[in-house]
Formats: structure tokens, sequence, C-alpha cells
């Protein structure tokens, strides 16, 4: 089996309103589309960011691939994306890796008729929890980072994210929610999360997500407070693995990252320093399937937890997919996976959606990642494509 | 969606090394429904043979996919021996992978993520012995006749002086050859020191065990020259995350059926690659099942790519043609899987005991479901 087509569209990504976080307001995403055509007739679907620069680099990468045979990603791995991600382009390298890795994974499972998940021991469970991911505030497609501090300035709006979370979470029976902080006012989150905490009561697993906006003393002034709710992690609520550390020392709810520590690298002095307790890892920072595989061992050996992560929350359905596999097949994975469930504005599967339903989706148990993309769908949402072949 | 169902296992209690009375080796072959055969190994210790039989009644009507579900139903009825059970259903696991890797139709280093290299470095062991110069002819003859380049050399303890004893071999072999002192989990951590320092000169690759505890390794590799591996105090992925936590080493000395079999062994890889430590791979008693899965896990991980320690059986045992070694490494086998398949008249003149577990549960039927 040989790599003989590459095949990159880059699309919008529309989210269901405005998502506010600590950086950013925004009401769309960009994703890049990865097909690897081979000799066999398989196509192999991978995703990435669409940022331009790992856009660029995901063409890149794809185009390295030609003539190879998808199973040999770990060489190809170990030559070409380690010079020359880990020494010029980092992060974004990895994460366009990641996308091109996952295609390799869909082609080698949809070769052997196997699912994914099979190929990395099985699954354990065939639903995966889910989070529902809500943005710090409310806010109507178009909105900026004014309108969303102009709410958060009046306390009296805090009953406005508990109605939206009442009704994002509908009927979808989801058990977790996320949210995400937008590092402008500590006592805005502690009412939140206080109010959310009241409104759902103990059952509903609560976590929240200032993307280490916060600075280590401003971080322990606020989550001293928080460790009451009796929050499922703080994910980043401070920046650096010193900071973590300092944080970690001064409260009990476990401290989760997806920002200090997403590289190999940062594994070890993060454990000497006892900076965290969970992993949150995705197969874009971290560079692929097998890498998070490593990732899982690790963490497993040091006893740390692991989680999914899901990249700006918005990976579209095959990287939620990939997600889905990797959860699947990991036994001591107790947390729901992270994503921007259930606000996606239309998937771009043929056939089967990916739904939430009991809180839960179910793990496609198709050959490879067990989807079909739906092209005339990608068609209205594409920027830019590009393509090679031998 | 394509099954491959488990029909049966054959497990074969082998003379081994090849001369031996009594069992030494066990030899386990898995059939699959799509007519492929996956092989693994384990040693046979006393009972070895019964437990495996127990484990090995759960596959028939398995998915030879569903590897971790094997995992928990193995562990639902762990028998107290962990570590010795570990072992062997990491042996039959590595059937497993070989059944999967043949059913692909692939090698298993493609399996695993494809090879950077089809060849593998030659290490070799050797015996002991207290007197420098018989050591040192010996281990001139293992360079001359295979090719070593590394020699695991055992420490004579208070029999002979160490020193002199590698002194011997550096002179005999040069500079080129890698010299491994195995000090064997010494339990007094000043005698060891000493030895350190008498080795020093002779720039050892590693020094293997030079004590029985993760603390008397630290403290020796905070005092020593040079490099502290870890096998018998690092069994497991488990004990490995502990010497790793301890800074207690510099190289993993792994037996990848040993630490728990193929799975167990790449979560160690990815521990070493994080933590940047060595791996030297040890297949040593092993035959060539047990060699060719080092060889290909080797040839998979650059961090594994120190010189391999093969058993001189490797080279007629239960092949018929034993594996190739070619300018003193050892050339990754052709073919599917593990790209070795035992020689059936050297099987049976070797055999001396034969367990067979088919059907049963539900092979060609009642199929397991995951």
């Amino acid at each position: 089996m040989k790599i003989v087509g590459v095949r990159l569209s880059r699309v919008r990504y529309p989210l269901a309103g405005a998502k506010v976080t600590a950086h950013s307001v925004v009401s769309q995403h960009h994703r890049t589309i990865i097909r690897l055509d081979t000799d066999t007739g398989l196509t192999g679907l991978g995703e990435c960011s669409g940022h331009p620069d790992t856009w660029r680099l995901a063409g890149l990468v794809a185009r390295q691939m030609l003539g190879r045979d998808p199973r040999d990603f770990l060489p190809f791995r170990h030559e070409f994306a380690r010079m020359n991600f880990h020494q010029r382009n980092g992060r974004n390298g990895w994460i366009a890796y990641g996308g091109v890795e996952t295609a390799c994974w869909d082609l080698i499972g949809r070769h052997a008729g196997r699912p994914v998940f099979d190929l990395l021991g099985g699954a354990c469970r065939d639903r995966v929890p889910v989070v529902l991911g809500l943005g710090a505030v409310p806010l109507s497609e178009g909105a900026s980072r004014a309108d969303a501090e102009a709410i958060m300035d009046d306390l009296g709006n805090v009953d406005r994210v508990v109605a939206y979370a009442r009704q994002r979470l509908g009927t979808t029976g989801i058990r977790t929610i996320k949210l995400k902080s937008a590092a402008y006012r500590p006592e805005w989150d502690l009412q939140v999360l206080t109010a959310l905490r009241e409104a759902f009561g103990p059952d509903m697993a609560l976590r929240v997500d200032p993307n280490a906006g916060y600075t280590p003393a401003q971080a322990m002034t606020l989550f001293r407070r928080l460790d009451r709710l009796g929050l499922e992690f703080f994910e980043d609520p401070t920046a650096d693995l010193e900071g973590m550390a300092r944080l970690r020392r001064t409260v009990r709810t476990p401290l989760a990252t997806n920002m200090c520590v997403i590289q190999f690298e940062q594994l070890p002095p993060a454990i000497r320093l006892g900076a965290i307790d969970i992993v949150l890892g995705d197969v874009y920072h971290w560079g692929g399937i097998a890498a998070v595989r490593d990732l899982i061992a690790v963490c497993g050996a040091f006893g740390l937890g692991f989680g999914i992560h899901s990249t700006l929350e918005s990976e579209w359905d095959i990287g939620v997919a990939a997600n889905l596999h990797i959860a699947a097949s990991v036994p001591s994975m107790r947390t729901a996976m992270d994503g921007h469930f259930p606000s996606v504005a239309g998937g771009i599967l043929d056939g089967e959606p990916l739904r939430v339903e009991g809180g839960a989706i179910r793990v496609p148990d198709g050959p490879g990642l067990g989807i079909r993309l739906d092209e005339a769908k990608i068609a209205t949402l594409t920027v830019e494509t590009a393509g090679t072949a031998l | 969606m394509a099954g491959l169902w488990i029909e049966g296992v054959d497990l074969d209690l082998l003379a081994w090394p090849p001369g031996r009375g009594d069992g030494g080796m066990i030899l386990i072959s898995v059939q699959g429904s799509d007519g492929c055969v996956g092989y693994g190994e384990a040693a046979a210790g006393p009972g070895c043979l019964d437990r495996l039989h127990a484990l090995a009644s759960f596959l028939p009507g398995r998915d030879a996919f569903r590897l971790t579900a094997m995992h928990d139903s193995w562990s639902e009825r762990q028998e107290p021996a962990r570590g010795r059970t570990a072992a062997l259903t990491g042996a039959i696991e590595a059937a497993l992978l070989d059944l999967q890797a043949r059913h692909a139709g692939v090698p298993l280093c493609r399996y695993l993520g494809g090879r950077y290299t089809d060849r593998v470095p030659l290490a070799g062991h050797l015996g002991g012995g207290p007197d420098p110069a018989a050591l040192a002819e010996q281990a001139a003859g293992l360079v001359r006749d295979r090719g070593c380049r590394a020699l695991t050399v055992e420490s004579a303890g208070d029999d002979g002086d160490d020193g002199a004893r590698l002194a011997a071999l550096r002179r005999a072999l040069g500079p080129d050859i890698g010299l491994r002192l195995d000090l064997m989990a010494s339990p007094v951590v000043v005698q060891a020191q000493a030895v350190l320092a008498r080795v020093d000169a002779c720039f050892p690759e590693f020094v293997i065990d030079p004590s029985d505890s993760l603390a008397g390794l630290a403290r020796l590799r905070r005092l020593a020259g040079a490099a502290i591996a870890a096998g018998r105090g690092a069994p497991d992925p488990e004990g490995l995350a502990r010497a790793i936590g301890g800074d207690a080493l510099d190289v993993w000395v792994a037996d990848a059926l040993d630490c728990g079999g193929p799975a167990a062994f790449l979560r160690g890889v990815a521990l070493c690659r994080t933590f940047a430590v060595d791996i030297a791979l040890c297949a040593r008693g092993r035959s060539e099942i047990g060699a060719a899965l080092a060889l290909h896990l080797a040839a998979t991980h650059r961090v594994a790519n120190r010189a391999v320690e093969l058993a001189p059986e490797v080279f007629g045992g239960v092949l018929a043609g034993g594996l190739q070694v070619c300018d003193g490494h050892a050339l990754l086998p052709h073919g599917d899987g593990l790209g070795v398949t035992p020689d059936p008249d050297r099987v049976a003149a070797l055999r001396v005991g034969r367990i067979t577990v088919a059907g049963g549960a539900g092979a060609g039927q009642g199929r397991v479901p995951a």
C-alpha cells in the first residue's frame, strides 16, 4: 500500500454563536481536511487546525508522505517530523503532522478491515461521555470582547450563563460542563460556577478553563475559593509549570493542563515539580495517535490522569472520531471527552452523524475511523484547496 | 468487518536449550480463523505450562485484536504470582500480535509503525569465570565467530577481580566492542562502588544492576562514571517508572517477553524516550521466536538501537536455518509477522510435552463478543 495522492481542503467551521475565552472571541474557526489516497483505492482522512501556518505545514507533511506506505509512520516521525518541527516549526508542525498521521491510521484500519480502536488493543467501551463546552458568557455571532466584558461587569448576568447551559444541555444527557473563563473578573468566575453547582447539583461534573489567563497569585486567591465547589479539575488555571506547581500546593482540586505540558520533554519537569494531576492530550499537540498512546503510557506509569483534550474545542468530525477511537481503547480514562459539544453547526459526515445521546457519543465501528465525508458539504465550506499526486 | 477469530492454541514444551532433557521453553502457537498461525514463547519455570494452559483456555472463539479485553479476563483471574503471570500473558500477547501482523500481510515491524533499519547489532553473553586470560580468550572467540559488537560479562563476585577481568577483555577486544558488566543486583553498595571504580578505566558500555535497590542504583549513578543499567531493578514498566522517578538508571535492560509482553515493552519505550533513557534489548535464553520479536522491536524504535543480546541457540534452534547474521548484525527476518516459522521436525525433536487448546467455548460458532 502506497500513498499516491494528497488532497487538502481548508474549510470554514461555523460555531453556534460567539465563543468567549480568556484570549479570544470567535464565531468560527478554520480546519484543514486531509485526504491521503493510496494505490489500493483507499482514502484516509485526517484533520488539523486551519490556521494559515498549520495549513501550509499540513501540505508540506502530506506531500512528504507521497510514495510511502502509511504503515511506516514511525520512521517518518523520527526522521522528518522531529528534525523539522522540533527545531523550527514547533507546535504548529506537530499539529500538522498529527492530522496527517491520523489519516495514516485511518488507512491502516481500512486496509486491515478493522476500526482504529482495534489497532490500539481493542475497545473498552462503545460510547464515550462528552462535555458540554460553555463559553465564558453567551454571545451572539459577531459580538466583541467589549460586549463580553460588559456582561461580566454585572453579576446580575450570572443567571444568563445558567439559563444558557440549561438550554444547551437540553436532552443530551451530558453530565459534565466545561466552562471557559475569560480570566477577566475572578468574582464572575466564582459566581458562575457557584450558580452552576446550585442549578445542576453535585452529580454534574464541573470544570473551568481560564487558559492560563490568571497569574499564579491571582489564581491562588480564586481557586482556593473554588475548592469548596468540588470541581472535577481546574484546567490551566495559571501559566507554566512553576505557577501550576505553586498553585497545586495550595488547592485540593486536581490541576489539568493542555498548555504547559504538550510535548514529551515537558513531562519530566512537570512530574518532578509536581505541577499537574491530569494531562489533557490530543492527536494535534502531541503529534498523532501513536504519540497519544505513548503519552497515556507515561501518565499511567507516573500516576497522572489522562483526558482527551480538544484543540480550541473545535475538532470537527474527523478529529472527534479520532479522539473517540483513542478514548474507546483507554481503560483508565475516567473523564468525559473534551469538545465543543453539542454546539457545532452541522456536521461534515456522509451518513450517521456523531450525535450526543445519553451524554455520550457512540464510537464508529467501521474500518479505520469508521466515517465518510460529505464532500458536497465540504465544498460549500471550502476556502482553499491544495493537492498533488504521484 | 473481517473478524480474526482464534481457533485454537498449541503449547509445546520443548527441551531448551537443545540437548537439555527437561522442558525449558514453551512454544505457543495460536491458530487464527484466516489460516495464519502466530508464535510466542515463554520460559518453562515450575508450573508455567499449567498456568499457560489456564490462560490459553480463554482464547478460542475470541477476536485476536481485542487484547485489552483478554488482559481484563486474565487479570480477573489473576494468580498470586503476578509477575510470573505477566510474563506468560505477555508471551501469548506476542503470539497474537504476530498473528495480527500475518493477518495484515506485513512484517511485525511495519505493523508496529515501520522500521528504520533492517539489521540490529548483535551482543553476546560471557558465562563468566574468574580468570581474566580465559575470559578474554572466550570473548575473542565470540567476537571472531559471531561478530558480536557488545558482550555482557557477569561479575566474578568474591572469586575474582572484575577490574582485571574487564581490563583483559578491553586489551583483547580493542576499544570498539561494548563491555557490559553485570553485577547481578549486588546487595552491598560500597562493594559495588569499589568495583565501579576499578572498571572505570576500561570504559564499560554500562554496568547492569550494580545494586539490588533503587536507592543504591541512584547513589552509584551519582558517584560512578559509567552508565548505570537496570534490568532486575526495572522488571516491568511500573518498575521502570519507579527507577526513573528515583533517578536510578541510564539504560533499561529489557526482555520484551519477561517485562509483560510487547505492549508493556512499548509502554517502557514511551517512558524511556520521554526521560532520555536508552534501551538494551535482551533475548538471552530465547529461541528464534523471542529473538525475532526483539529484532522487530529494535528495528522499530531507535531508542532500542543498542546491540541486542541473543542466545547462541538462535543460530539453529527451532528454525531450520536459524537467524541470519552479517557483519556483526542480526538481520531482520523477512516475511509477514515475526518472519520466522518453527520447523515441525525440529519442534518434534525437541518436544517433551504438548497441550492443545481448541474449540472449547466457541471456536467457529459461539464467538465471544468484544
